[in-house]
């Protein structure tokens, strides 16, 4: 699709439509893809738990097989679906604001840095800690320090150097990952579910109140994002550009890298590193309906959703314990190649 | 009105300004011109809210630009900057609507009433045809057409262009111009406009702003501005200043320090006998055959001198619009009988420069090849009472050859080695 054929109906128009549409497939992807999984839940015992929890009565049938569809299956989806949307917003927005195609959640360092708070939790089995989140919360925790560490170094004389920015992300993402390395040749037994967090998995995260802490970080970052969508519009032509149309670049650097972050942050605490989403959805996104971020945001964290709930049904179907991560950059990857390779025109 | 009050700009404390005061009211056009790294982009940063001056004030109606938003300035003022490039493939319509963002609120949307305006910015930018197209696509002249429309969508009092002719062909330079210069006259805009082409800068600028080693040198009229000793100083380089014929605008030309023809690729030396203008089209072309020529005799400030001083020739010259005297004519007769060919123009005769004919009968006297260009015929330009035609007869019977016109000439000359 060109620019020629998209324009045609008011913003608001559209961003309504696109939006409703886009949520509604991520709905049905939700309560289809639920259906999915190594134990088939009978459609009728699905409705018959739905109508006796509306109504407080106990389930009269199945009640194990309605408490995998509930409580395991079910929480399971709704995570994929707010990370996948909490990955392709935050990438989105940093391609923005970065002017970089290759930008993604992970160039901040937050994911070295929620990584290394991860397997320390794991390897110093302080994972009991806040009520069993341990992990959640120290990688929440230094995910959010690194990306703080890499805005200072970023930052010279009251401005942030959108070059420094990534090359500061880059090289403090390695020298974290050299830490993580270093911990995972003391983790011993350990080891297996380190690996296993960071190819990123959805398996046993989800319980309903770590998906809702998670919806609720994310859903509140996505909005504050949102907040600058045209702003990062401007942006594209470029900073000094966006300044002389009046927009306040250095509180907009400041916000887009701190919330993208949190963000980042809230979904890899719960998931681990998955990847591809955050790099692909966007590009996929901003093909079908266009550059203008006040559009193509909601409808990207959306289709990122959707993306993510899909591969992790596929996950499912290959081994419950698969990590979709594996999946998400084995399916990505190639897609990315072939979006370059049909790339419109260079610009 | 914007002005810049003594403002001396720079990066990390270093001055690269200093001390720079202009304004610009509404309905001028005022230009800074100068050498590159002059500081002319610099200022305009400065005079933009982008970059803090060091001291002095950037002032917009009186107010300071620094104590205001960057919303509020972006509505009042407008910048078209060198760099045009955009990120992602927005449609034109939707660049220029990027115009009204500091009309907007936070989560405002453009309603109709921004959807005219940039409607309208596109009438007069003629981007209108391609509103649909991705700007990435764009040529440099139609995406610099486009940034206009932008910063009209903001419905500026001031608007402030940053070199828009980098990089476009002529025509493109003259159609950004135009534009900017005719917006200017019907929205009253004070215009400022970073040029490095001083022509185009002094046909088009009511007021020019000389900017050397960070310092306005000189400022005014084109006229006082565009001179050969003020550009010798910004510069460092010699020119030639002359007043348009048209506009009345100083233009100049430059002085390469390389011969500016080709060097002479032929044996055959030819004298052009001319003037009034008469030869300034067949002495470029002689050189550019290869032909090493001289000329004579001329008035000074005649265009044919002119010409034959650009291209650095040897001449015969007389004062202005005086006849040529017996000295002047003794050394005419003398390059002359040095060339191998001489050849003579259709040179309006009087008695002034009547011996230019004598020179050409003298030539042939002693036995050199004369080509006489016939046109218009000697009869129409004898204003010497028939001794022109008198003349023109003794030196044809005498054995050169008249030609109808410029091209018979060339042809003949062309076969010459």
């Amino acid at each position: 699709m060109t620019a020629d054929t998209r324009k045609r109906r008011p913003l608001l128009t559209r961003i309504a439509l696109l939006t409703g549409g886009f949520a509604a497939f991520l709905a049905v992807s939700v309560i289809a893809s639920a259906y999915i999984g190594a134990v088939k839940v009978p459609l009728a015992v699905i409705v018959d738990a739905a109508r006796s929890y509306l109504s407080g009565q106990p389930v009269v049938h199945e009640p194990h097989l309605a408490n995998i569809f509930w409580n395991v299956r079910l929480p399971r989806v709704a995570l994929g679906a707010t990370v996948g949307c909490a990955l392709t917003v935050a990438g989105g927005s940093l391609q923005g604001l970065l002017m970089n195609p290759l930008a993604d959640p992970y160039l901040v360092g937050v994911s070295a840095g929620a990584a290394l708070g991860a397997s320390a939790a794991m390897v110093l089995h302080f994972g009991h800690i806040a009520g069993g989140a341990g992990k959640a919360v120290l990688a929440f925790g230094a995910g959010v320090g690194t990306m703080l560490v890499v805005l200072w170094l970023a930052r010279s004389r009251g401005r942030i150097q959108r070059d420094a920015f990534i090359l500061a992300g880059v090289v403090v993402g390695s020298f974290l990952w050299a830490l993580v390395t270093l911990l995972m040749t003391v983790a011993g037994q350990d080891l297996h579910t380190v690996v296993l967090w960071l190819m990123g998995n959805l398996y046993g995260q989800a319980e309903w109140s770590v998906v809702g802490l998670a919806a609720l970080l994310v859903g509140l970052g996505s909005v504050a994002l949102y907040a600058y969508a045209r702003d990062l519009n401007l942006l594209a032509l470029g900073e000094e550009q966006a300044q002389q149309l009046g927009v306040e670049t250095e509180p907009l650097k400041m916000g887009v890298i701190i919330f993208s972050a949190l963000v980042t942050a809230a979904a890899v605490s719960v998931s681990g590193i998955i990847g591809f989403i955050g790099l692909v959805i966007p590009h996929i996104a901003r093909r079908l309906v266009g550059p203008d971020h006040r559009v193509l945001l909601p409808v990207a964290g959306l289709l990122g959703g959707s993306f993510l709930v899909w591969a992790d049904a596929l996950a499912r179907v290959i081994n419950e314990m698969f990590p979709v991560g594996v999946l998400t950059a084995v399916l990505g990857a190639p897609f990315f190649f072939y979006l370059l390779k049909t790339r419109p025109r260079p610009s | 009105m914007l002005e810049a009050q003594n403002l001396t700009v720079g990066y990390d404390g270093d001055p690269v300004l200093t001390d720079v005061s202009l304004s610009a009211a509404r309905g001028q056009f005022v230009g800074l011109v100068g050498p590159n790294g002059s500081g002319k982009s610099t200022l305009v940063r400065a005079l933009s809210r982008v970059l803090p001056p060091l001291s002095g004030r950037a002032l917009l109606d009186g107010a300071d630009i620094y104590s205001m938003g960057a919303r509020e300035l972006a509505r009042r003022v407008a910048v078209v900057s060198q760099d045009n490039t955009v990120a992602f493939d927005f449609a034109v319509r939707d660049v220029v609507l990027m115009g009204r963002a500091p009309h907007l609120s936070r989560f405002g949307i453009e309603g109709p009433r921004d959807y005219e305006i940039a409607e309208e910015a596109m009438m007069l930018t003629h981007t209108s045809v391609f509103a649909d197209r991705p700007v990435t696509e764009l040529s440099g002249g139609e995406r610099q057409r486009c940034m206009i429309a932008r910063a009209l969508a903001q419905q500026p009092n001031v608007l402030l262009l940053d070199e828009p002719t980098a990089h476009l062909d002529v025509n493109n330079q003259i159609e950004i111009l135009d534009l900017a210069r005719r917006l200017t006259m019907e929205r009253e805009l004070a215009t400022v406009v970073v040029l490095h082409d001083l022509n185009l800068a002094s046909q088009y600028c009511d007021h020019l702003v000389l900017i050397s080693l960070g310092a306005v040198v000189a400022e005014g009229m084109p006229q006082a501005v565009v001179t050969e000793s003020l550009i010798r100083t910004a510069y460092g380089i010699d020119v030639q200043v002359r007043l348009h014929p048209t506009t009345g605008r100083p233009y100049l030309t430059l002085i390469s320090r390389l011969p500016i023809a080709a060097p002479s690729t032929r044996q055959t030396k030819i004298h052009l006998i001319c003037g009034a203008g008469t030869g300034a089209r067949i002495m470029r072309h002689l050189r550019q055959l290869g032909f090493a020529l001289s000329v004579g005799a001329v008035n000074v400030a005649d265009t044919d001198q002119i010409e034959a001083e650009t291209l650095d020739l040897p001449r015969v010259e007389e004062a202005p619009f005086s006849p040529i005297s017996e000295e002047t004519h003794r050394r005419n007769s003398a390059i002359a009988r040095a060339a191998d060919v001489v050849v003579v123009t259709g040179i309006p005769i009087g008695r002034g420069n009547l011996r230019n004919l004598e020179a050409a009968v003298r030539a042939r006297g002693v036995g050199k090849r004369v080509v006489l260009i016939d046109d218009p015929p000697i009869a129409g330009r004898d204003f010497a009472d028939g001794e022109a035609t008198s003349l023109q007869r003794q030196v044809a019977n005498a054995g050169a050859e008249v030609c109808r016109d410029e091209a018979e000439a060339l042809a003949l000359l062309e076969r010459l080695p």
